[in-house]
């Protein structure tokens, strides 16, 4: 008895530690972004102070929003074990919607137009994917192109002024002293954190991000979650279309091309694995303040925008080889806790 | 001996571990010229390691190979190639897009002079080879569009155009047809009559008498008997197989009444699934435990399967609580209240980084709107709680990770989730299959109290031993027929194994 009580005593401790291992991992990783973070911001700072002024800041938080928003939707889609490149195109296609129907119509029932085109071109990918069996990535890709002509043909190639001044004061209004856009950032993660951590619908996400063919075996719906959870990755893609078209006030069809690779690069970043089944939504608002502020660090030093492509991909890459030697150690401790 | 008449390939000795196991444990075999030698055993009797040493996948730990009595090293499968000997194993290796020319000569085209592959040539002998096979197709065909008997036959033209002096076939009339695998049949005994050797491993007994010359024996890892096929009967063979004399099955009486008269909550009537299951009829009362056996590929994984909306089915019907339902998909059949666990824990069944209760709820149904919409916490800790108790987890509480736990206690919460998914009818695959023995116990403990609450259980399983252990009663399947039913007091190892190996009634009359 009291020998059984050691082994068992035993194993807790070890278990204990093979947690413990894994959380200093993923402590180190969000570490390593924030102390990234700081250096950042010491050194353009003191490079060029202009880099910490009130309006620079306000800027970054403004990109900040727009990219976030998008890159939710993608933990989403990440955490379920794929991705979604149409998320450029959605975003022009339905920034340019609600610029030309703010000509006609008001503010709430523009964005509520554009929003569900967002929404249905997602549930298409959704289709494809699940019901047409075709792969995510080959799926996307074909929307990404098709929705990309759609809004090049909508827009007729020319850039779209939008006069509605009221509309623009997304950006630079502040409620209760907090601007706008971070707002919205908030309040959209705090919605699809409940989602993700509180509904069934969120728990089956990761169920088949982790292990798809359990997910079939276990009775899941697997169809109908990548049908609604592509449908988000949508309807956020749209929410940043609205955001940016207030930011810019100047829509063209040919804006957001490249988004996808910036809203993977924040969602992994932010310490979301490529492999699925898990999501961290708050690490991709981190992932996507680290990403903005990086760019307008760039265009603040005057660094020509073709390194900004560069440090994207370099941050991506740097990121996954991350996420890949935690997925080894992690890996390397379960078949040692097998053996014992 | 004569190195004139020495074997063709010689074994001896042979000695394989594994970490932790021995699958062969110094086995003698000795393949003959212009010979078919059977090779026999139950699954794990050592078969198939025995076949990986021979086509150089695996190398043994001790003894020897000879060929026409020179020793020979296969380090890897071009050694075994080389020397003259070709596996026809259960998994084609054809490239399935290539053409039938393409595939035959992969990697041994016919060179022209400066080297570019002599397309006429090789038509002319890949149209020779087919020839000989008695296929009529034609040699520019894709081998995806010809049948999986087809395809066979292909992997032996490989075997013809390598000039293969040994061809060893593993279990190759597992997923043919009658039709199919006498013609198999006849091919075997014109490439014996050629002078080419062929080392014949398969279940099914009929077709070893039929065909080879001189049968071996494994069980254990061990060779436990060589003979000459004229001198065993159909019993001898299955007595050295499972290692006891057998009692004879009673066919008669097998097929009786379970005392428990109540009316079935499952049945299955006249059920097939293509190539695999072929009209299968079965029912399960209310609390009783129904076991299916069957060695490998006798059709019991499609079966089951096929009842839980992961295979097609041709024709049949399901019938839960007496409606017939109609099951596509898992989610359908979860609606009927019918559930299934996978035989394959890792791949199909936990969830890796969710920790336990999570892995229990993954399939419990939303009792109320709210709970539709909303995780309901207290509801989870409620049901984490009672299949703790109830299947005896052994786990430090709800969070910790499943990965963490033993394959035993991985299976109890499996169990859990089925319980949790309040389902009626419950489908378990190899329930046991890599989980030590008293964890074994534990389970089969648990999935009699289950039972008791009234779920209409059905193992299928390929261990004689857990059917026995576990069961009210079995039916037993054999190249997709469903041979024979065994009541609780005719249940035990000896007559499901005899089972096992004994060909259908229908398969034995159109035979002759």
């Amino acid at each position: 008895m009291a020998n059984a009580q050691a082994i068992s005593k035993g194993t807790k401790n070890e278990k204990g530690s093979n947690g413990g291992v894994l959380k200093i991992a993923q402590q180190a990783q969000n570490l390593s972004v924030l102390l990234f973070l700081v250096l950042l911001y010491v050194v353009v700072g003191i490079l060029n102070p202009n880099y910490i002024s009130g309006d620079n800041l306000a800027n970054i938080i403004v990109e900040t929003a727009i990219l976030a928003v998008v890159a939710y939707g993608m933990t989403f889609a990440i955490a379920m074990g794929v991705f979604d490149l149409s998320v450029g195109s959605i975003q022009a296609l339905c920034a340019s919607v609600v610029a030309t129907m703010l000509m006609t119509h008001g503010i709430i029932t523009s964005i509520g137009i554009a929003l569900v085109v967002g929404f249905l071109i997602g549930i298409v990918n959704g289709v494809l994917i699940s019901k047409l069996r075709v792969p995510a990535f080959v799926a996307t890709l074909g929307t990404m192109s098709v929705v990309r002509g759609a809004a090049l043909l909508y827009t007729d190639g020319v850039s779209i002024l939008i006069k509605n001044q009221s509309f623009g004061a997304f950006n630079t209004r502040s409620i209760l002293g907090i601007p706008l856009p971070i707002m919205i950032a908030v309040v959209i993660l705090i919605v699809l954190w409940a989602i993700f951590k509180h509904t069934p619908f969120g728990r089956h996400i990761a169920a088949v991000g982790g292990n798809p063919n359990a997910a079939v075996a276990a009775g899941l719906n697997v169809d109908r979650i990548t049908i609604i959870v592509f449908g988000i990755v949508g309807l956020t893609a749209a929410f940043s279309g609205v955001m940016l078209s207030s930011q810019l006030m100047n829509v063209t069809g040919s804006m957001g091309m490249g988004l996808e690779m910036n809203a993977i690069a924040a969602v992994v970043l932010g310490g979301t694995s490529m492999q699925g089944g898990r999501g961290s939504l708050v690490g991709t608002l981190v992932g996507a303040f680290l990403l903005s502020s990086i760019s307008t660090a760039l265009d603040i030093l005057n660094i020509p925008s073709f390194f900004q492509y560069l440090a994207t991909g370099l941050l991506l890459i740097g990121a996954l080889s991350l996420d890949s030697a935690r997925r080894q150690l992690i890996k390397s401790l379960l078949r040692r806790s097998a053996r014992t | 001996m004569q190195s004139g008449d020495a074997p063709l390939l010689e074994a001896v000795g042979i000695t394989k571990e594994f970490p932790g196991v021995r699958a062969l444990k110094g086995v003698d075999i000795a393949i003959q010229p212009g010979q078919v030698h059977g090779l026999v055993g139950e699954n794990g009797a050592g078969k198939s390691t025995l076949i990986k040493i021979f086509s150089g996948l695996y190398q043994q730990t001790s003894g020897e190979l000879k060929i026409d009595g020179k020793p020979v090293k296969f380090r890897n499968p071009l050694d075994s190639q080389k020397s003259g000997i070709s596996v026809i194993s259960q998994e084609f290796q054809l490239v399935p897009q290539l053409s039938i020319v393409e595939n035959i000569f992969l990697g041994r085209e016919p060179r022209g002079k400066i080297g570019q592959i002599d397309w006429a040539t090789a038509r002319k002998r890949a149209a020779a080879i087919l020839e000989r096979l008695g296929m009529s197709v034609s040699v520019n065909q894709a081998v995806e569009l010809l049948s999986i008997a087809d395809q066979q036959l292909i992997e032996i033209g490989k075997a013809l155009a390598e000039n293969a002096r040994l061809i060893i076939m593993d279990e190759p009339t597992a997923s043919l047809n009658m039709a199919e695998a006498d013609r198999l049949m006849k091919i075997v005994k014109e490439l014996r009559n050629d002078g080419r050797s062929i080392l014949y491993v398969s279940h099914r007994l009929h077709e070893i008498f039929h065909l080879t010359d001189c049968i071996t024996v494994f069980r254990d890892g061990r060779r436990v008997a060589v003979k000459p096929t004229s001198e065993l009967t159909e019993e001898e063979l299955v007595t050295l197989m499972i290692g006891r004399k057998l009692e004879t099955p009673s066919d008669t009486d097998s097929l009786n009444q379970h005392n428990n008269d109540s009316a079935p909550i499952f049945e299955v009537k006249n059920l097939s699934v293509p190539r695999y299951v072929h009209n299968v009829s079965f029912n399960v009362r209310s609390g009783e435990i129904v076991g299916i056996a069957g060695l490998i590929g006798s059709g019991r994984r499609e079966l089951t399967r096929a009842l839980y909306g992961l295979e097609t089915i041709s024709s049949g019907e399901i019938i839960i609580n007496g409606k017939a339902e109609k099951i596509n998909n898992p989610t359908q059949a979860l609606q009927a209240k019918l559930y299934m666990l996978t035989e394959d824990r890792k791949e199909e069944g936990i969830i890796p980084h969710f920790n336990v209760s999570e892995n229990i709820a993954l399939s419990s149904q939303p009792k109320n709107v709210k709970d539709k919409f909303l995780i309901n916490q207290d509801h989870e800790d409620t049901m984490y709680k009672n299949m703790k108790n109830f299947f005896n987890i052994r786990c430090f509480g709800p969070t910790q990770g499943i990965v963490t736990l033993s394959g035993g206690n991985q299976q109890k919460v499996l169990l859990g989730r089925a319980l949790a998914a309040d389902c009626q009818v419950l489908l378990l695959n190899e329930p046991t299959r890599g989980v030590d023995i008293g964890a074994k116990m534990e389970i089969y403990k648990a999935i009699r109290e289950l039972a008791s609450t009234g779920v209409a259980v059905v193992v299928s399983s390929s261990e004689a031993q857990e059917i026995v252990q576990l069961v009210d009663r079995c039916i037993v399947l054999n190249a997709g027929n469903l041979v024979t039913e065994i009541s609780k007091k005719d249940l035990n190892e000896d007559n499901i194994v005899a089972a096992s190996l004994r060909r259908a009634k229908t398969e034995a009359i159109v035979n002759g």
